[in-house]
């Protein structure tokens, strides 16, 4: 089997150089966009032309109530186990179940980290309270977050520090409903993921 | 998985000229195409209207692109210094027989049953799925267009759109088939009996195979942009996820990625974002309920050092995100298996010849293309791809013209270069008018006059009026 330095081995003399391996090249420009998009208007215009639907609350008992009232007849409930999502009734709660369950879900509920004005994405990392299956499983999803958790760009995400940890073990930037245009390129939704997004924005 | 559908094997014609005759004579084939392609064009130049001036960022794309060939053994290095620390392994492949062994030893350590795919070229390039159910694995595709052709015991025929060629009808033969019972031909009908059937096998799989579209450097990350969620399903339920990732396909740092994904979706399907982009860095962390175990990348060169430090370099600098085809007069035309290759349009005429030069494709693809350079105007790293198609027909030229042709063509250019030569020939040309019509109408002569019509020549010569 070739290892690490075989194969590098032969690229360095194929490029023919050498250089310091901690150094990056020149600072990279943010991306412009034709339309200044932000904060919960920019958001909703984006994520909404994405197919998915928003709500806003003014404080999280409110939010409780709007999920409970759009999950209701969707299937079993998976909610993240989140303080901010504590008051959210349900049938699974994630992480503290058997991982068995997580495919019987009809509807998964999220705390998502931040969201994106400029492109519709809600973003959502594998952190312990966060999990993977709940906003991959279910046919429907909705987005818990706060107004101020909205973020102009990918950029504002993409380029944020990690920390010393680095990033998440996952991190996803979700553009609405799962589609697929892969026959006659006519537009399908929910064909793996989540068919029908809704996000639950807190303005209080 | 075998193909379902027993249809007689159909021979696939060794010359890309009758291939692509085939395939004109195709008329559903053609209207699919035209219609993909037509709309994924119109959604690519509506998305790049959203940034403020694509062609700044293009040309900041193609400099993080070059920038990363000119380092790529270090940035590699680095990458998978970073990934190994967060428990990542990294394997490197030189070519497809030792991806494809590395890839069978970790199946067989693992006593994998059946193993899921999300959509992924390089796995394309070293044939994975035969060389899995060779050893008794079962191997499905998840992504609904690679999921048809599965069936169908086809291959892709365009980077991002797999199942291009096929109509509603086609996938309700394949989907009837398949199930048992009657399925489609509404579209809708159709995706949801992919997404019951193929959701046992995500959550049966013992492994997750997909692509890499962009790694970072910095952080060991690989990303992979997907529609369907079942690339995130691929590396998310399984409790082994393997990555096969060609190995150019890697930026330094994130501020690059930024870059690179705000054209890689706008580019290919006319989406600001993909629905999904996954940026996955090493296997779930203690503490965390679902995610792999196990995070495998399987690094790949298969032929691409050979382009390194050459003038062909600058193609792997692409980002597969198959604009060049979508605009190509010649890939509208005839589709992706006239070329006969895992890459088909001008990308694919361009890497075939520099990946695998002994196939028939190497000689023949770079010819295949009218050098308009529509292909260029488009691509997002804004890769010189007509350019290298002529270089690569030079090159071919000069390695096996007959002794005939290039003394021919010595004589013509010794002529022409001369102010009597060329008087003397438009004189010669003037008194043999009519002879263009009796030129053979066989032979590489014929070919080439077949679709042209020969200009008559004027009486006199302009050069000689007062």
């Amino acid at each position: 089997m070739t290892t690490r330095e075989q194969f590098l081995g032969r690229l360095r003399s194929a490029t023919g150089e050498r250089a310091p391996a901690d150094t990056t090249g020149e600072p990279v420009p943010p991306v412009r966009y034709a339309v200044d998009r932000s904060g919960l208007t920019g958001f909703t215009e984006s994520w909404t032309a994405l197919g998915g639907t928003v709500e806003t609350v003014t404080d999280l008992e409110a939010a409780a109530a709007a999920v409970e009232a759009w999950t209701a007849g969707k299937g079993p409930l998976m909610v993240v186990n989140h303080p901010d999502l504590a008051g959210v009734p349900r049938d699974i709660d994630w992480p503290d179940c058997d991982l068995d369950v997580a495919p019987d879900a009809g509807c998964g509920v999220v705390r998502a980290d931040a969201a994106v004005a400029q492109t519709g994405s809600v973003v959502v990392s594998s952190t312990t309270n966060h999990g993977r299956s709940v906003s991959l499983l279910p046919l429907n999803c909705v987005f818990v977050f706060r107004r101020d958790e909205i973020v102009d760009d990918p950029g504002d995400i993409l380029r944020a520090d990690f920390g010393p940890d680095g990033p998440p073990s996952q991190l996803v930037l979700i553009g609405g409903p799962s589609r697929s245009g892969d026959i006659e390129m006519s537009l399908t939704t929910g064909v793996h993921g989540p068919g029908v997004v809704h996000a639950v924005v807190v303005t209080g | 998985m075998t193909p379902t559908v027993d249809s007689p094997p159909v021979s696939v014609p060794v010359h890309f000229i009758d291939r692509a005759d085939r395939a004109l004579h195709d008329e559903q084939l053609r209207a699919a195409v035209r219609h993909a392609t037509d709309l994924l064009m119109k959604g690519r130049q509506v998305a790049l209207g959203g940034l403020e001036d694509s062609d700044v960022v293009r040309d900041e794309a193609r400099r993080i692109r070059s920038r990363v060939l000119s380092r790529l053994p270090d940035i590699l290095d680095r990458w998978a210094t970073n990934l190994e620390a967060r428990g990542g392994h990294v394997h490197w492949a030189t070519d497809a027989d030792e991806a494809v062994e590395i890839i069978l030893d970790i199946a067989r350590r693992r006593g994998a049953r059946l193993l899921v795919k999300g959509k992924s070229m390089a796995s394309e390039e070293i044939h994975l799925n035969s060389a899995l159910e060779a050893r008794g694995h079962e191997v499905v595709e998840t992504d609904l267009g690679e999921f048809i052709i599965q069936l169908a015991g086809e291959t892709p025929s365009h980077l991002i759109a797999p199942a291009i060629h096929k109509d509603r009808y086609d996938v309700e033969k394949l989907f009837t088939a398949d199930a048992g019972h009657h399925v489609g031909p509404d579209i809708t009908e159709e995706a949801g009996y992919a997404r019951r059937r193929l959701r046992s096998s995500f959550l049966e799989a013992d492994i997750g195979i997909s692509g890499v579209n962009c790694a970072v450097a910095e952080t060991g990350t690989i990303g992979l942009v997907e529609n369907e969620g079942n690339g995130r399903l691929c590396t998310s339920v399984p409790p082994v996820h393997i990555a096969i990732m060609g190995m150019e396909r890697i930026v330094e740092t994130w501020e690059d990625l930024d870059v690179i994904l705000s054209l890689l979706a706008r580019s290919a399907t006319g989406q600001p974002l993909s629905v999904y982009t996954n940026l996955i860095t090493g296997p779930k962390r203690p503490g965390e309920l679902d995610g792999p175990e196990e995070l495998h990348v399987v690094v790949l060169d298969n032929g691409r050092s050979a382009a390194l430090g050459t003038e062909y370099a600058e193609i792997l600098n692409c980002i597969r995100c198959g604009a060049c085809l979508n605009v190509c007069p010649v890939y509208r035309q005839v589709g992706g298996h006239a070329y006969d290759s895992v890459y088909g349009g001008p990308i694919g005429a361009v890497l075939t010849p520099l990946l695998n030069p002994a196939s028939p494709g190497g000689r023949e693809l770079p010819e295949a293309s009218s050098l308009c350079g529509a292909c260029a105007e488009v691509c997002p790293v804004r890769i010189p791809l007509d350019d290298m198609l002529l270089r690569l027909r030079h090159r071919d030229a000069r390695a096996d013209s007959s002794r005939m042709r290039r003394l021919g063509f010595s004589a013509w250019s010794w002529l022409w270069a001369t102010r009597p030569g060329y008087a003397l020939s438009t004189a010669a040309a003037r008194r043999s008018r009519g002879l263009a019509s009796r030129l053979p109408s066989r032979g590489w002569l014929g070919a080439w006059r077949e679709f042209r019509e020969i200009p008559p020549m004027g009486r006199r010569d302009r050069r000689s009026r007062p």
